[in-house]
């Protein structure tokens, strides 16, 4: 276990370094901050000013050296909207959109594991291909379109839940469903056709002959099979969810670090954009080696392997 | 068990809300009534007028053409919680980074000037603030003496006083200090504590615009400003305007309460929360939803769905000219009649109404706009005449049979509605007998810089779309400056000797006198003969608020009154 944790530890320094030394490029092709900063009423002489306060006017290399040595305390440095250290205001964020992914995701998987059961054992009934239908559905349509639409119908219409912000007890109920929406769709169909074919194996076979109930063939036998490949792609979703929710916390004006990084992205904030992805890269390999680390708990065959 | 408390918790706070909500609507009533009562003193006369007496805001009321009255309004700090949804609002709370919305937002909130610009009637009065009064000294028009309000203390302790003024001014003048704001009063020679209540403020040049300058440059304590450091500073600023700030995350939220030490008024409402949103449908979605009273930058889309739903509209015409500039030194606008010809194939009045719902106004032949100082009566719009410009560009050589292909670069999001009215000026063109397609190159903001300071890799095509903002306390000189030939950034190859000298010759006349005003319309009948630019409108900017929040009131500069705003 040890072992993998340090392989994994390793590959966690490596794929950040590497994000981060391929943001370093890309934002700095992308054009002159100084520029965006200066605005458009501004002289050559104040874009200059702005260029050397930023320390931009020093060679490529001498900034990725510096960069360097900064990503390596942590150290980003002062974000050039905010005037403030970058790192703290991406934690300060972070939490919201933790909280909101937490919450879409669970929403999700509570919805789409039953769900897709449901439809598994009532493939050929009504119910069973309706529940399909709306997960096609749910696929098709894109997040900030039901975002609008849900804002559309309980916040203007019926009054009952708040357009915009984080602040009351009821504002979570629509950003997550809007990010959720994808996920639960998606997992409904493969909890479904992961369960159809666990139900034509030997094993299920056996348990009936046996005479095991059907619940417990299927929560207790069937669930634990499938979830090895459900907890895959599980961890595949959870790195999209960061760009999901990007668009959502823009659309319900939700504080987190998606609309940090958009208004980093439209200012060329290197230093907040910097620490911002350098987080989400974290957060994405983490959640990664988590997965791995619940496939040991999940598959006894696994961790017989690394024992 | 522990979430079940966390909820019933805030199950308990949302309840409690709405107690307060309702007795802050019984409040409400009783001061609307309070409201009323008329008060003796001067005259009003324009409907939108708002004046401050002792701590206390009175309006102008009346009708359009009967008679008009001074009346109280909310009795301070009676007149509810309002919630303004604004689309972007600065990362800081600095004071002198800028004096435009929506910084002035924060710095007319938050903080106390030597004046104080009024701009309700569209025409800039200058109020006391710091200074109770000032006057040019006799024979020395250079040189102004300011008298400072006495008896009045920084949140603090520290003392509004002259030493506080020359501190402020002097900081903002010192160019290691970067500030935003240096430009304004760059020439200041000097400032001088004449007493502790008096200062004298030396210009290298007599500059009449000088009271009306220092209204937006804040007075600031000088003894924590300089212990604290700028950055410490504008993370929790003491200062004596109207609010303070008891909240500010950036990119979120900035919540304002009355300042105690506000130095000439209390504000009517409890308090004022600017809730940042970005997206204009959730801006639009929060008004509806009854979660904001107020929201700025409405999309003219949503005009006629707001006002059916009764909401009211406050639109006000920037101070910023929107207009193309024309590319003079290569290709088909090289020549002075086809810039001529494009001026006149477009048709301005048809961008306001069928582009922005009716608001703005048209841009004469000039960079500014009618109500500042340096533009010119004489100078008028290029009327739109199609025959006429089909013969300018067949003066030119420019047939049916050219087939001319142009291009016309413009932002995105950047200018109000800047996609839709450069598609709507490009159909304009097309219709141009020698023009046979104009094609709109969208360019993303930080790629429209580039494009604008020849940073990039893609250079300035024949036309391309700007916005010149117009500040009240200066003059035209600032916009026309740029199209003299040595300007460095305007990049389009005009050049025009005469202009040059116009110009110079304003720029070194008294700001304000009718000489530079003279020399401005000589300068600026050059420029319309010789058509670098294709004159488009006045940009509107539009608010929408709840019939039911009172003084909702945006002033011709774009700002909301946030003194007098209740619900």
């Amino acid at each position: 276990m040890l072992q993998v944790l340090i392989s994994r530890a390793l590959q966690l320094i490596l794929v950040v370094l590497g994000i981060s030394t391929l943001l370093f490029l890309l934002i700095r092709i992308s054009g002159d901050p100084a520029l965006a900063i200066a605005g458009s009423d501004s002289t050559s002489a104040d874009i200059d000013r702005i260029r050397e306060s930023l320390g931009l006017n020093r060679s490529g290399i001498e900034q990725y050296l510096s960069f360097l040595a900064n990503l390596a305390t942590l150290n980003f440095g002062d974000s050039y909207i905010y005037l403030q250290p970058s790192m703290p205001l991406i934690l300060e964020a972070l939490p919201n959109t933790l909280y909101l992914s937490f919450v879409a995701f669970l929403l999700a998987m509570a919805v789409a594991i039953p769900a897709g059961i449901f439809a598994a054992v009532k493939r050929k009934e009504f119910s069973g291909k309706f529940i399909m239908s709306m997960s096609m559905l749910g696929q098709s349509i894109p997040p900030f379109v039901i975002g609008i639409f849900l804002i559309l119908v309980f916040s203007v219409w019926l009054k009952l839940l708040p357009s915009f912000g984080n602040e009351e007890f009821l504002s979570i109920v629509m950003p997550a469903i809007a990010l959720s929406a994808v996920l639960m769709a998606r997992h409904t169909r493969l909890v479904r056709t992961y369960f159809i074919e666990e139900l034509s194996r030997g094993y299920v076979r056996t348990g009936k002959s046996l005479g095991f109930t059907n619940t417990r063939i299927r929560f207790k036998h069937i669930l634990r099979n499938i979830s090895v490949p459900m907890l895959s792609l599980i961890g595949i979703d959870l790195g999209k969810f960061v760009g999901g929710a990007v668009i959502i916390e823009a659309v319900f004006a939700w504080p987190g670090i998606g609309s940090l990084m958009v208004n980093a992205v439209k200012s060329r904030d290197y230093p907040l954009l910097e620490a911002g992805v350098f987080t989400v890269a974290v957060m994405v390999v983490l959640v990664n080696l988590i997965v791995d680390l619940l496939y040991q708990f999940v598959d006894p065959r696994l961790r017989a392997k690394v024992n | 068990m522990a979430k079940f408390v966390t909820f019933s918790k805030k199950l308990l706070g949302v309840t409690v809300s709405c107690a307060l909500a309702f007795s802050l609507v019984g409040a409400f009533s009783t001061s609307a009534t309070a409201a009323t009562t008329a008060v003796a003193g001067a005259k009003c006369v324009n409907l939108s007028e708002q004046e401050y007496v002792n701590n206390t805001v009175l309006i102008c009321k009346g009708t359009k053409t009967g008679p008009k009255k001074w009346t109280k309004h909310f009795t301070a700090g009676t007149g509810g919680d309002v919630t303004i949804g604004i689309g972007s609002l600065p990362a800081t709370l600095e004071a002198f980074a800028a004096s435009a919305p929506p910084r002035s937002f924060i710095v007319g909130a938050i903080y106390s000037a030597l004046t104080r610009v009024e701009l309700s009637t569209g025409t800039p009065i200058i109020k006391p603030n710091v200074a109770d009064s000032w006057s040019q000294e006799k024979g020395i028009p250079e040189n102004w003496i300011f008298n400072i309000i006495q008896g009045k203390k920084f949140p603090n302790g520290e003392l509004v006083d002259a030493a506080a003024v020359k501190a402020s001014l002097e900081w903002v003048r010192d160019p290691k200090n970067n500030a935003g704001l240096r430009a304004k009063i760059n020439d200041i020679r000097r400032v001088d504590v004449v007493s502790p209540y008096q200062v004298r403020i030396v210009t290298y040049a007599p500059r009449d615009l000088l009271p009306r300058v220092l209204g937006t440059i804040p007075i600031l304590p000088p003894v924590a400003f300089a212990a604290q450091g700028a950055t410490t500073f504008w993370k929790a600023p003491i200062a004596t305007g109207p609010f303070i700030a008891t909240k500010f995350t950036p990119n979120v939220e900035l919540v304002l309460e009355p300042n105690p030490f506000s130095l000439r008024v209390t504000p009517a409402a409890k308090k004022v929360t600017f809730k940042v949103i970005p997206e204009d449908s959730s801006r639009m979605s929060g008004l509806r939803s009854g979660g904001l009273d107020v929201v700025n930058k409405v999309p003219t889309d949503d005009l006629a769905p707001l006002k059916s739903a009764n909401f009211a509209i406050q639109a006000i015409t920037e101070p910023a000219t929107y207009h193309m500039s024309l590319m003079a030194k290569t290709g088909p606008l090289a020549n002075k009649s086809v810039r001529q010809a494009l001026n006149y194939a477009v048709d301005k009045q048809l961008l306001i109404t069928g582009v922005n719902g009716g608001y703005g106004s048209v841009a004469q032949a000039q960079l500014v706009p009618s109500n500042l100082t340096g533009f010119c009566k004489d100078i008028k719009a290029f009327p739109y005449d199609l025959k006429k410009a089909n013969e300018l560009m067949a003066a030119a050589g420019y047939t049916t049979a050219s087939k001319l292909n142009l291009t016309f670069q413009t932002s995105t999001a950047y200018i109000t509605n800047d996609v839709l009215m450069a598609q709507a000026i490009a159909q304009m063109l097309e219709k141009l007998d020698a023009v046979d397609k104009v094609t709109v190159e969208v360019l993303e903001f930080s790629k429209f810089l580039d494009v604008y300071y020849l940073r990039g890799a893609i250079p300035r095509k024949d036309l391309f779309a700007w916005r010149m903002s117009s500040s009240p306390d200066l003059d035209a000189g600032v916009q026309m400056e740029r199209y003299t030939s040595g300007y460095s950034t305007h990049n389009i190859g005009f050049a025009n000797a005469q202009y040059d000298k116009y110009m110079e010759d304003a720029l070194s006349l008294k700001l304000g006198s009718p000489a530079r005003t003279a020399a401005f319309c000589g300068a600026g009948k050059i420029l319309k003969d010789e058509a670098p630019i294709l004159w488009g409108i006045h940009t509107p900017d539009i608010w929408a608020g709840k019939k039911s929040t009172q003084r909702f009131f945006v002033d011709p500069g774009g700002n909301i009154d946030l003194v007098g705003i209740g619900n």
